[in-house]
C-alpha cells in the first residue's frame, strides 16, 4: 500500500464503519493536530476519541477524498465531509441539519503507518451550517 | 481582507435541512428528507406525546377505550 492509499484509508474508512480496521494503519506514537483542540490527539486512542466525537454528532458522516499530492513520506489530502447532525456534538444539541465541510490533511506516513497529521477544516462554515453562529454579519458602518 | 464576513459555501435548506451549495440554481426538497427533518425538530414533542398517551392508556378511561377499540377491530375482522 503506498502512502497515498494509507492516507486515503485513514481519512475515509473510519466513517464507513471500519474504525477498528483503520487503527491498524495508525502508529502507537501517532499525533494528530486539529483546530481548536487544546492538546494534540495521541496514539490510536486519541484517533478513536477524535473520530468517535464526530460520529456521535454525525452518525451518518462520510469523508470523500477529492485530491491528493505526495512527496516522500508526506501526503496532502483535500477532502469533503458530509453528515447529518442528529446527535449531540461536544455539548451542542443536535439540529437535524445536514452539513458539508471541506478540509485538508497534511500527513506523515512512515513504515506503512500514519505517524502525524495536521488537519485543517472550515470550522467557521461548520458552525454557520449548524446555526451556532450567524451566517452573515453586517458590515460595520463608519 | 475578505471584503465581507466569510460565508459558508454550503448551507442547510431552512425547510428540509439538506445541505445546499450556495448559488445552486434550484433545490427541491425531497419529501422523505422534509419529513425526517420536521419529525426531528418535533422529536421532544413526539416523545412527550408518547409518554402522555401511554400514561392515559393506563388509566380506567384509557383501558376502557383500548378494550372498545380492540372489540371493534375484532368485529370488523
Amino acid at each position: 500500500m503506498d502512502v497515498k492509499e494509507i492516507a486515503r484509508r485513514v481519512a475515509e474508512d473510519p466513517w464507513r464503519g471500519k474504525l477498528d480496521e483503520v487503527l491498524d494503519l495508525v502508529a502507537d506514537d501517532y499525533v494528530m493536530h486539529a483546530p481548536g483542540a487544546r492538546e494534540p490527539f495521541r496514539g490510536r486512542d486519541g484517533y478513536r476519541q477524535f473520530v468517535t466525537a464526530y460520529l456521535t454528532g454525525f452518525p451518518d458522516a462520510t469523508i470523500t477524498v477529492d485530491d491528493q499530492i505526495a512527496e516522500g513520506d508526506i501526503v496532502v489530502t483535500r477532502w469533503t465531509g458530509r453528515g447529518t447532525n442528529t446527535g449531540d456534538l461536544m455539548g451542542m444539541a443536535a439540529t437535524g441539519r445536514q452539513v458539508t465541510i471541506e478540509g485538508i490533511s497534511y500527513s506523515r506516513i512512515a513504515d506503512g503507518m500514519a505517524r502525524e497529521s495536521l488537519i485543517i477544516w472550515d470550522n467557521l462554515a461548520l458552525l454557520q451550517q449548524l446555526g451556532v453562529i450567524p451566517e452573515t454579519v453586517p458590515a460595520p458602518t463608519a | 481582507m475578505f471584503g465581507a464576513f466569510p460565508q459558508s459555501r454550503f448551507m442547510p435548506c431552512a425547510e428540509c435541512g439538506a445541505s445546499v451549495e450556495r448559488g445552486a440554481s434550484t433545490h427541491l426538497c425531497e419529501p422523505e428528507q422534509l419529513l425526517d427533518f420536521r419529525l426531528f425538530q418535533l422529536r421532544e414533542e413526539i416523545a412527550r406525546f408518547d409518554e402522555q398517551f401511554s400514561a392515559w392508556l393506563r388509566t380506567a378511561r384509557g383501558r376502557f377505550a383500548a378494550w372498545v377499540a380492540e372489540r371493534d377491530r375484532r368485529q370488523q375482522a
